[in-house]
């Protein structure tokens, strides 16, 4: 017998293409694929959880989810799969959408037989990239912390090679474990720390070997929390830039998160009133957006800024409304709406709409009350 | 402690506009008080329950969990957490205009700041 089936899950709402795809496949791939069909996204979701899945074909037009939020929803959820857009609808506007979300192929639906031999063949010639030893990633497009994410929740065991510009480093994962991470002269934490932090460059998964030596120790979640909060004080700690805003002013993207949020929720008292000063004269605590997400209910990224785990973010939110929701049980509170919590200087505001929910910390630092320099 | 704690909870809730108010050890244990009948003393035991798990929520996110508020369509939770785990909970109406915020803030602060030991000393 040969080697292993290449699995194809083809997604479509129309039951006749799907009923074809078993007899396409065997004319033009042989008995090289495995192929199987889901007729919606929900469907594609459900057999995704029983059965590993090497290559998916999607449809755009789709009842409930859509193609175009179904692949966001994978990029998260299963960023190493390859996924292609084939469609009817062969616009120029889908195609960018559909690469940008994360789609290495964007094909049209064939309208003869004769195109079908070339669409197999396409696809034939992508399910060869599938990984044997790991994947590529490209920072940019599947952040590495969502990698190691789906890494320690699937209690897999890998080695993550970080390679950016001049920049080497690896993470090893262990049953879901992150025990060792090493760049340049750094080990441990300090090198998790670095390597989170990067941005730009490529990853690799490969399968686990045994570490040098393991020097971490602590569970992954608090890891990439930490690795989330040096990047963002890494970010704040930059050089003076003479174009950057006085001392006193918000920077630009500062008052456009602001800004959105505060149409978002409609909740200016939030951002501007400051936590109690214990300032000297002539400072005061001035608001920065540390981090935002707005996601919608089901989970896809609308817009994220600074968020270095999205998919952290979106299952606290969700949590959070569950457990806000049953803590009204009984009580005459109506729903939940807006959750703000504090601590020194962070805030962190979470609002629940019926199809979104958005999550914004924000940090207070004194700065000079503005005008009282002269 | 506990006997202290709830003593003075008992005496420093009776603020303008507060519905209902309680208290939640770190070993699980409720104190609550109610000045409504649509809040029921079990519920608000229960809910204080809820309450203690969002504030695990945000420390294990690492999120800040000293003061939160949870807004709700006609409610608002006013709630705090101290470093050794007892959290106070205390359900307004909704509107500013409704209920006292600078004595539910002071409520708040207090409680915070409140030392262990003084509230074990006030006990005898």
């Amino acid at each position: 017998m040969g080697g292993r089936k290449t699995r194809v899950l083809f997604v479509d709402d129309d039951p006749d293409f799907l009923r074809l795809l078993p007899e396409l496949a065997e004319q033009f791939v042989g008995a090289s694929w495995q192929v199987s069909t889901a007729q919606s996204s929900g469907a594609a979701l459900a057999a995704m959880q029983g059965q590993s899945v090497d290559l998916l074909v999607i449809d755009i037009h789709m009842p409930v989810v859509d193609g175009l939020q179904f692949l966001r929803l994978l990029c998260r959820k299963f960023p190493d799969l390859l996924k292609v857009v084939l469609t009817g609808d062969y616009t120029g506007a889908y195609r960018d959408t559909c690469l940008d979300s994360g789609a290495e192929l964007f094909l049209e639906k064939p309208r003869d037989p004769g195109g079908w031999q070339s669409i197999f063949a396409t696809l034939a010639e992508l399910a060869k990239f599938q990984p044997e030893e790991g994947f590529r990633g490209v920072l940019r497009k599947v952040g590495l912390a969502d990698v190691l994410q789906m890494e320690c929740l699937a209690r897999n065991s890998s080695v993550l090679e970080i390679n950016t510009g001049g920049v080497r480093g690896q993470i090893y994962v262990e049953v879901g474990q992150v025990v060792h991470a090493h760049v340049g002269e750094f080990l441990g934490e300090p090198a998790f720390n670095r390597l989170l932090a990067l941005s730009g460059g490529e990853f690799t998964l490969k399968p686990f070997s045994e570490p040098d030596q393991r020097t971490i120790s602590g569970s992954w979640e608090s890891l990439l929390m930490e690795a989330a909060q040096q990047r963002d004080e890494r970010e704040t700690d930059v050089p003076i830039d003479p174009s950057a805003p006085k001392s006193g002013e918000l920077d630009a993207e500062t008052q456009a998160a602001l800004q959105m949020a505060e149409e978002e929720t409609g909740n200016t008292a939030f951002f501007r009133v400051q936590p109690a000063p214990e300032l000297p004269e002539g400072m005061e605590l001035k608001p920065t957006v540390a981090e935002f997400i707005l996601c919608s209910t089901q989970g896809d990224v609308l817009y994220e800024w600074q968020c270095m785990n999205s998919n952290g973010r979106i299952d606290f939110m969700e949590m959070l409304s569950q457990k806000a929701r049953q803590l009204a049980q009984g009580l005459p509170v109506g729903l939940f709406e807006r959750m703000e919590s504090t601590e020194h200087r962070t805030r962190v505001l979470v609002q629940a709409e019926a199809d979104r929910a958005l999550f914004l910390r924000t940090v207070y630092a004194p700065a000079p009350i503005a005008g009282s320099m002269e | 402690m506990k006997a202290a704690l709830n003593l003075w909870f008992s005496q420093n809730l009776m603020i303008h506009g507060v519905l209902a108010g309680g208290l939640r050890y770190a070993d699980g244990a409720p104190f609550s008080q109610s000045f409504s009948t649509a809040f029921p003393q079990s519920i608000c035991d229960h809910a204080l329950s809820s309450l203690s798990d969002i504030f695990r929520l945000l420390q294990a996110q690492r999120l800040p969990g000293e003061t939160v508020r949870l807004v709700y369509e006609n409610a608002v939770l006013h709630a705090a957490r101290r470093k050794d785990g007892i959290c106070l909970g205390v359900f307004t109406l909704r509107d500013l205009n409704d209920y006292d915020e600078p004595a539910l803030k002071r409520l708040l602060g207090d409680f915070l700041a409140l030392p262990g030991a003084d509230l074990a000393g006030s006990v005898s």
